[in-house]
């Protein structure tokens, strides 16, 4: 009896997030539709750390989150814990779009406390030839193809399952 | 031909003409950003002596699309323009007209919302040579989501050959009207301390009476470095005090709360500007203060504004939330919930003392647990920084429509004319069963049960519960939650009264037909709350209404019909016929026995915020009322203070002007109004005059001294 209820339930809570999944799925899609997601740009830039990054290379048989950002966009204040949580665990890159000269934007970092990667696009040249304007931009590339493609508010959760399902 | 030939150069002429003169660079849109458009036109203004010609940016952005003010906030970055490339120009100055506070996510940002125009005073080195006006513009744009956006410009013009762009010139002017103007004689920076442990700024500006008149809509703009982030705490205002020359000195105080993106900040010896806007004036009048600020200890008691904090202690507010919350039990929403469950102990024989307090611990954490569950929708709504209120609720014509459905069925349910087969025993176990022999293992239905009775209670809460919701809405998180977890408590008070003594439930009468007789009239008492439920749709379909009344008065009878036989229907439908008219015919008879006849209402006019401070310019004293037709108090403040006398008389005084803000629909010009005071639920009545043109709230529930002492204070001359 309370095991037929439980499996009612499980079902009922399987179906929304089936829902909610295919709605975001959705949305992604659109919201990415200009992308070209098979050919990307190189992106092979050392990181204000010193870090030497290819992600041709970094997304080889892996997933790789890919984050377009700035300082001056209030909105990644909320997007940026999240990614830097995600950063502890998986592969991540970060490109901070005309934010400033290395120092200003490693003091931003330490400041907040980000535990992820920067490559430093001071002149927006890096996210021009992506065809990214907008922030926050989020990505999930795997053999250096794009699988899952998102803009604006986006929570941990959200950011873990598009990593799961790459 | 010959007149197309004349169409054709006339054209060709116009062109031309055109060409000489382009001092615009017409609306250009980045492809990259379609939401953007941006116009660079010079004015055709020049001064010879000063070398300068005037210009103006114009910015106009589609939708939710923001830009930013210089110093822009909790994030964002200001708009920028990069001249270098220009030639025979000296220096472009870049004038920014006062901004508005914006909350988006919770984060506060300073900018400009639809369109905005940038006055430019640019300085050539050659008055008499031909110049170039290049540069490229960065401009931010915000919505969820952050696009930067270049736009290269470039105007050819000779600064002493200009014509004159009538458009450019009006963007121009209207544009200045609002970039504030730095005079000592209109307002005097006194102090500007600066506390380095709590990181915060003192402010204390004075102002000559008749430059501004400071009011709850005076707001403070702090221009300083991007990355810092200053916080202005709600302003003191000090009216008419006697400054060292002894004349009347406004003086305006404030607390500013300062954090670095970069880290901690130090202001110490920084020079700081500051900008007082006043929209309320007519026309609007921006002033701009400069100083240093200097390392000093300040008390921050005296540099806080109270004047339009709630006037309620916590205690009284905790006091008052336990008590609506207890209230909310006796709503003929929630009543019959608890009375079932009360019934169910009664006939459940078989249950021991510890079931019952086990049933009833579970229906309590139900309730409590549903009020934390609103208080982090409240939390959310406020977060994403939509305006809100108690009572928002009935201003969705589907939360309405929803519980119509929730408590209509419930009552049907209740005259056992219905009964609901929801996914297996659900209903049963929300609504009636409480305590039948499942023998209390299956606590979770207790818990249901808890919540579906909040739910109940949520169309009757507006009333009862505004004020402290009001208060929690207006308080911090953690003050939001403790005060809903009160209300939450409160509710669930009779639940744990018997939790913690089960034995109470032997004194309850033992059932008997008697129990169906309470049943009917929980009926009724449901199917009142549905009807006038379904009376505030009115607002939002109409005539309709009165085919869903139709529709319900049928449905009732076909079941009865259908439950009871044709016969018993048709004695019930015509016993309700004969019923209501019997009370129709006694109440029109006897009527002015009892009723006082209720005076016709006011002259009230729509409440518009600049109105507000023509009238009491004019010297008039305004009468505010904010008010909807689902809030019960509000008819009860009219019906019991303001239409009776000697209210009455006072309002129709010649002097006095009447204003009314309806809420019944989401109003964001309304919701606005409240929040300004630091309200967030209504009924709100306030009374503005001559003495005080900043208002003066009143209390939630109206009493005629209260009115009375307010128009009296707001309206009398100034005594010296």
């Amino acid at each position: 009896m309370v095991k037929g209820k439980l499996i009612k339930w499980a079902k009922q809570a399987l179906y929304l997030a089936i829902i909610l999944t295919l709605v975001t799925v959705a949305m992604d899609w659109w919201r990415g539709r200009h992308l070209d997601k098979q050919y990307l740009p190189p992106l092979t830039a050392t990181s204000i750390s010193g870090q030497t990054i290819d992600l041709a290379e970094l997304s080889k048989d892996q997933a790789v989150l890919v984050y377009f950002w700035g300082t001056w966009c209030q909105v990644c204040n909320y997007v940026s814990p999240a990614v830097s949580s995600m950063a502890e665990n998986h592969p991540t890159v970060s490109v901070a779009i005309r934010s400033g000269e290395d120092e200003r934007l490693n003091q931003y970092i330490q400041h907040h406390e980000y535990q992820f990667n920067v490559i430093n696009d001071t002149t927006g040249q890096l996210g021009q030839t992506w065809n990214i304007s907008v922030t926050p931009t989020i990505m999930v590339v795997k053999d250096n193809k794009i699988v899952h493609y998102t803009t604006g508010f986006t929570s941990l959760p959200g950011l873990w399952w598009r990593m799961v399902f790459a | 031909m010959v007149r197309l030939f004349w169409l054709l150069s006339l054209m060709l002429s116009l062109l031309s003409f055109n060409l000489a003169h382009a001092t615009s660079t017409g609306w250009l849109t980045n492809p990259q950003h379609p939401p953007l458009q941006v116009q660079l036109a010079l004015t055709g203004q020049s001064d010879a002596a000063s070398q300068t010609v005037t210009g103006v940016l114009q910015v106009k952005l589609r939708d939710d699309w923001k830009t930013y003010w210089q110093t822009p906030g909790e994030g964002g970055i200001a708009p920028s323009a990069n001249w270098q490339a220009s030639s025979n120009i000296d220096e472009v100055k870049w004038l920014w007209p006062a901004p508005q506070r914006f909350k988006t996510l919770g984060l506060e940002t300073l900018g400009y919302l639809e369109a905005v125009s940038f006055p430019l005073q640019i300085k050539v080195s050659q008055f008499n040579a031909p110049s170039q006006l290049t540069g490229t513009l960065t401009l931010p744009s915000c919505t969820t989501v952050c696009v930067l956006t270049d736009y290269q410009l470039q105007l050819d013009f000779n600064p002493s050959e200009l014509s004159i762009d009538s458009d450019a010139m009006y963007a121009y002017n209207k544009a200045m009207a609002l970039v504030p103007v730095q005079d000592p004689k209109l307002a005097k920076l006194d102090q500007l301390i600066w506390q380095q442990e709590r990181q915060q700024l003192a402010f204390d500006i004075q102002l000559p009476s008749q430059a501004i008149s400071l009011s709850s809509s005076t707001q403070v703009f702090v221009v300083g470095d991007g990355d810092t982030y200053f916080k202005v705490e709600p302003l003191q205002l000090n009216q008419n005090q006697l400054g060292q020359n002894q004349l009347g000195q406004n003086q305006l105080r404030g607390l500013i709360n300062v954090s670095g993106w970069l880290g901690e900040v130090n202001l110490d010896q920084q020079a700081i500007s500051l900008v007082i806007l006043d929209e309320a004036s007519m026309p609007a009048v921006a002033l701009e203060v400069a100083g240093v600020a200097q390392a000093g200890q300040f008390s921050a008691a005296d540099y806080q504004g109270g004047a339009f904090n709630t006037p309620f202690s916590w205690l009284s507010m905790l006091l008052l939330a336990l008590a609506g919350g207890l209230i909310l039990n006796v709503m003929p929403c929630v009543l019959p919930v608890l009375g079932i469950k009360l019934s169910s102990i009664v006939t459940a024989k078989a249950q021991t003392k510890q079931q019952t307090r086990l049933q009833f611990i579970a229906s309590a954490a139900g309730i409590i647990s549903s009020f934390w569950l609103l208080a982090g929708a409240v939390w959310l709504l406020k977060l994403s920084g939509q305006s809100i209120g108690w009572g928002i609720q009935f201003q969705q014509p589907w939360f309405i429509g929803f519980m119509v459905v929730v408590t209509g069925l419930f009552a049907l349910n209740m005259l056992g004319l219905f009964s609901i087969h929801l996914p297996s025993s659900l209903q049963t176990k929300l609504a009636t069963t409480g305590g039948q022999p499942t023998g209390g293992q299956h606590y979770g239905g207790h818990y249901l049960q808890g919540m579906f009775a909040t739910l109940l209670a949520t169309p009757c809460s507006a009333p009862f519960l505004g004020t402290a919701v009001a208060f929690a809405l207006a308080a911090d998180t953690p003050s939001l939650f403790i005060i809903f977890t009160a209300l939450g408590i409160g509710m669930a008070l009779p639940w744990l009264l018997i939790a913690a003594l089960p034995q109470l439930a032997r004194y309850l009468p033992r059932p008997g037909r008697w129990m169906n007789h309470i049943k009917l009239l929980f009926a009724f008492m449901l199917l009142a709350t549905t009807v006038w439920l379904l009376s505030l749709l009115a607002s939002f379909i109409g005539p309709w209404l009165w085919v869903i009344y139709g529709a319900l008065a049928i449905a009732i009878c076909v079941l009865v019909k259908r439950k009871f036989g044709a016969k018993i229907a048709l004695i019930g439908i015509s016993l309700s016929f004969l019923g209501l008219g019997l009370v129709g015919i006694l109440a029109a008879v006897t009527s002015e026995h009892w009723a006082t006849p209720l005076n016709p209402d006011l002259a009230w006019h729509m409440l518009e915020q600049q109105d507000i401070a023509q009238q009491v310019a004019k010297g008039n004293t305004v009468f505010v009322d904010v008010t909807a037709d689902w809030c019960i108090t509000c008819k009860a403040n009219k019906v019991g203070v303001l239409l009776q006398q000697p209210v009455y008389g006072a309002l129709q005084q010649p002097n006095m002007y009447l204003m009314k803000g309806d809420w019944t629909k989401p109003a964001p010009h309304i919701s606005d109004f409240l929040a300004q005071y630091g309200r967030y639920g209504i009924p709100f009545n306030i009374v503005f005059g001559p003495n005080a043109p900043q208002g003066i709230p009143l209390p939630v529930i109206l009493s005629s001294d209260d009115v009375l002492d307010a128009i009296n204070r707001a309206g009398a001359p100034l005594t010296q």
